[in-house]
């Protein structure tokens, strides 16, 4: 071992430590992707009333598409998300059947 | 000999129960309203139960900030909270994790594994109640004293409080919630008592999503789509729906009916 | 839980808990249907003899004085409900209408909280002088005052035969005493909606022993919240298993008009076409 040139451990150090970061950083992208999106959809939460019924409709089949990766999650993650979840679609739904409503019947 | 005996038992009980209708419930007292007993798993595995009060968060916290994003349930043991959801930085362990900083100190860890005598004593015991403490009971008066008082539930008026700026409580957390554009206000609006002469309750939109956002209401506790349209009786909400969700149990009670039964009626 | 009701079930407190059960099925029984007269009178007389006028409506408080070596605090509902409406205490003061129940500590009441907010000094007489000690720590002597004090008082107002001896519903609409509702400006109580302004008529088995229930006399006096919801609720008819003996081991009624207001044996005050002399 010691008689290995000191520039070749470096080089293979560099790509260890790269692939390391590497693989690190896709997990962590893997696991930060669905987070993000649930970030992106749920963010609405404050405006929605000022949203179109096609912006709504948008919403909730993201909610949707994210409801079967947020199952796939460990048991916390997938019981505090999904409850997370269920409130910003429902508040969607709500505020998009509200809108439709008052469009129906103008005051 | 047994059996007879449980069962007779059962009976006076139940009979205790009946009798007890018509009578005045226990008022809690001011530093015990909006407390909640969280036992699904503490005591089989040889804790004692948790206590959690509403006053020592909410003066920081938003309902919202709880109820929605951290995502505890509206009711007594609904969240089926785990030590292992703490352990691993969920429900309580969100912020009791001995790293998130409060006014500059780290707040208390919450359950754990492993763990010392020491730990058990000074920790453990905060949530994991074995009795009540007169240090607490002494804490909420002193905080209690410089804010705006009401006759009932804590004896502060935290809307006031609130509104006043006396209290800040913060509504995101980094990390945990979704960072999000400024709330837009719905309109307030007045629904009508159906008995005559009753007064008529002014309900603040404005005031309400300070604390509770707009999901926490909509559509878990209010769903209908346009107001009025849901009939909700007084009877209803004594009996702890719509309004007494919160009215009842960490809002100020019901028994202040003049606070939502406001408006004269002309 | 095995072992305490082995302890439970030993002996003598066996036959206590039979014998209670016995007492609570016979009740429920009893309730179901409508009761005679020879019924009637029984329950009548369970209530408890009146006793002196001005021992009406004092509570003896001794859970905690007895503790501290002191004698039992004594305090009379008649000495402050001619200055005060039940609701100034009840609601506003937080004292509850259960005794023992409010729980009121020394500390409490030199801090200005329960009896501090007018024992003061100012507006009565100072909780925090030593002084003045034995006039809630009553001896013999301050309960002696009390009784003179008490026939001092009675003397210019309307008699009744029950509770206290004065009618305190007639002092209170013929301006003879005038209860303040309420002792911070920022505590005004709501007005009495009008559909409550008649007197309910609360109907019975038999139509002779009607019931004629004033809100705007009961409102005079107290806030929605001391009745509803915890005692009666608030749909005509919705109160449950409201019946005449539950009213007499004090529920619904009962759990004022057989301590402060006027007992349940002054039949006729609710019944108005009952007598209380039998064949007038
Ligand atoms: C620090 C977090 C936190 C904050 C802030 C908070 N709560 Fe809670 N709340 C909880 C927890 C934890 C529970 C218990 C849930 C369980 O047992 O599953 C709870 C329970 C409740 C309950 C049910 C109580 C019972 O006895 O059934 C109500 C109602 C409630 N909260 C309303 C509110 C309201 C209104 C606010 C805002 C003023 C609020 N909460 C603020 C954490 C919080
Ligand atoms: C949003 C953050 C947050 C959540 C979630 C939270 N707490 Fe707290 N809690 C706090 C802060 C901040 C304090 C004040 C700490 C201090 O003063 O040192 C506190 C204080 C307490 C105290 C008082 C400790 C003492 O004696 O001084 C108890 C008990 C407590 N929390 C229990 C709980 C329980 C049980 C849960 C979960 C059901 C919970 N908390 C969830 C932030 C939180
Ligand atoms: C911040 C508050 C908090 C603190 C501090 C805390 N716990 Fe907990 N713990 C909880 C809550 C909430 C639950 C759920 C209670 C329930 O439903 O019974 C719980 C549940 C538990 C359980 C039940 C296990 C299960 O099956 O989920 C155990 C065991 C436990 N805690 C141990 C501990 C120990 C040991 C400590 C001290 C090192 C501790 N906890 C400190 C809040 C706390
Ligand atoms: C404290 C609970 C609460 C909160 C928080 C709340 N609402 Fe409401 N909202 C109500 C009640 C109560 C009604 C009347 C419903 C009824 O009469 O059935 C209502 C009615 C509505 C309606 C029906 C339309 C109408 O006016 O006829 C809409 C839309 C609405 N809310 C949107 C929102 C939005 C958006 C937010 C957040 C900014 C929000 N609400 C927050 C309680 C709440
Ligand atoms: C949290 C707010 C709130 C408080 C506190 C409150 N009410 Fe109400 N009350 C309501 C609402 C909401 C309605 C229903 C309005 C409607 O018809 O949509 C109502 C309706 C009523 C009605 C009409 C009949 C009925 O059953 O709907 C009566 C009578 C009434 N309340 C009495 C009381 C009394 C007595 C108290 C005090 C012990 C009280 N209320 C306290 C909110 C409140
Ligand atoms: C999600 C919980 C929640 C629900 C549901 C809710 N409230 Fe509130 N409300 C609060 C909180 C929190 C406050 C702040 C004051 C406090 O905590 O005592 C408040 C304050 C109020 C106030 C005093 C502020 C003001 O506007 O002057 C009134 C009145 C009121 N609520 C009426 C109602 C009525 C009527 C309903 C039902 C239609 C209702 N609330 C439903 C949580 C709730």
């Amino acid at each position: 071992m010691n008689t290995i040139p000191y520039g070749k451990t470096s080089k293979q150090l560099v790509l260890v430590l790269s692939f390391i970061l590497y693989a690190f950083l896709t997990t962590a992208h893997g696991q930060e992707s669905w987070r993000t999106d649930f970030d992106e959809t749920c963010a609405r939460t404050t405006d929605a009333m000022s949203l179109s019924n096609n912006e709504l409709k948008v919403l909730i089949a993201k909610c949707d598409q994210l409801q079967t990766i947020i199952e796939k999650q460990e048991e916390t993650v997938r019981k505090v998300f999904l409850k997370r979840l269920q409130m910003c679609k429902n508040l969607y739904v709500y505020v998009l059947e509200s809108k439709s409503a008052s469009e129906k019947t103008p005051k | 000999m047994k059996k007879i005996s449980c069962v007779l038992l059962f009976l006076l009980i139940g009979a205790s129960i009946t009798w007890a209708a018509g009578t005045k419930k226990r008022k809690l007292p001011p530093y015990e309203f909006g407390s909640v007993t969280i036992n699904n798993y503490s005591q089989q595995s040889g804790m004692p139960p948790v206590v959690f009060d509403h006053w020592i968060h909410r003066q920081y916290y938003t309902c919202r900030l709880c109820h929605v994003d951290v995502g505890f349930g509206m009711s007594a043991g609904a969240t089926k909270i785990r030590a292992a959801d703490n352990i691993k930085g969920y429900f309580c362990g969100t912020c009791h994790n001995g790293r998130t900083t409060h006014n500059k100190k780290a707040v208390f860890d919450s359950c754990a594994k492993e763990y010392s005598r020491e730990a058990y004593n000074s920790r453990c015991v905060k949530c994991h109640e074995i009795e009540k403490s007169t240090l607490k009971e002494d804490q909420f008066f002193k905080f209690a004293q410089n804010l705006p008082k009401e006759r009932f539930g804590n004896g502060i008026n935290w809307e006031k409080a609130e509104s006043e700026g006396l209290i800040k409580p913060i509504d995101q957390l980094e990390g945990v919630s979704i960072n999000k554009a400024k709330l837009k206000i719905q309109p307030d609006f007045a629904l009508k008592s159906k008995v005559e002469g009753m007064p008529e309750i002014i309900f603040s939109h404005k005031k309400h999503t300070v604390w509770n956002g707009c999901e926490l209401c909509h559509p878990e506790i209010f769903m209908g789509i346009k107001r009025g349209a849901t009939k909700y009786t007084m009877i209803e909400l004594f009996e702890g729906k719509y309004c007494g969700v919160c009215h009842d149990k960490v809002a100020f009670p019901q028994s202040d009916c003049q606070r939502c039964h406001t408006k004269a009626v002309q | 839980m095995k072992s305490v009701l082995k302890l439970y079930f030993t002996g003598f407190r066996k036959s206590i808990v039979y014998l209670l059960l016995l007492i609570t099925l016979f009740i429920c029984i009893d309730s179901s249907q409508a009761i005679d007269r020879f019924e009637l009178g029984k329950i009548i007389n369970t209530i408890p003899p009146n006793g002196p006028f001005w021992k009406y409506g004092n509570v003896v408080m001794r859970r905690k004085t007895k503790k501290a070596g002191m004698s039992p605090v004594v305090f009379s509902h008649w000495s402050h409900r001619q200055h005060y409406t039940c609701r100034v205490c009840h609601v506003d003061l937080a004292m509850s209408m259960r005794s023992g129940d409010t729980g009121i500590t020394r500390a409490d009441y030199t801090s200005g909280k329960y009896c501090g907010a007018c024992h003061d000094g100012r507006v009565a007489f100072s909780v925090k002088e030593s002084t003045n000690c034995d006039r809630c720590h009553m001896k013999e002597k301050e309960l002696q005052d009390l009784e003179n004090q008490f026939n001092a008082f009675a003397s210019r107002l309307p008699l009744t035969n029950f509770g206290n001896g004065i009618n305190w519903s007639d002092c209170l609409s013929n301006g003879l005493i005038k209860p303040v509702k309420s002792i911070s400006s920022a505590n005004i109580p709501m007005s009495l909606p009008d559909k409550l302004r008649n007197p309910m008529k609360l109907g019975t088995a038999t139509a002779r022993s009607d019931v004629s229930f004033s809100h705007e006399d009961h409102f005079a006096e107290m806030d929605c919240s001391n009745c509803h919801p915890d005692i009666f609720s608030i749909k005509k008819k919705g109160t449950e298993d409201f019946s005449m003996d539950r009213n007499i081991f004090g529920n619904f009624c009962g759990a004022c008009h057989m301590l402060v207001a006027f007992p349940m044996n002054d039949c006729k005050r609710c019944h108005t076409s009952m007598s209380n002399i039998s064949g007038v």
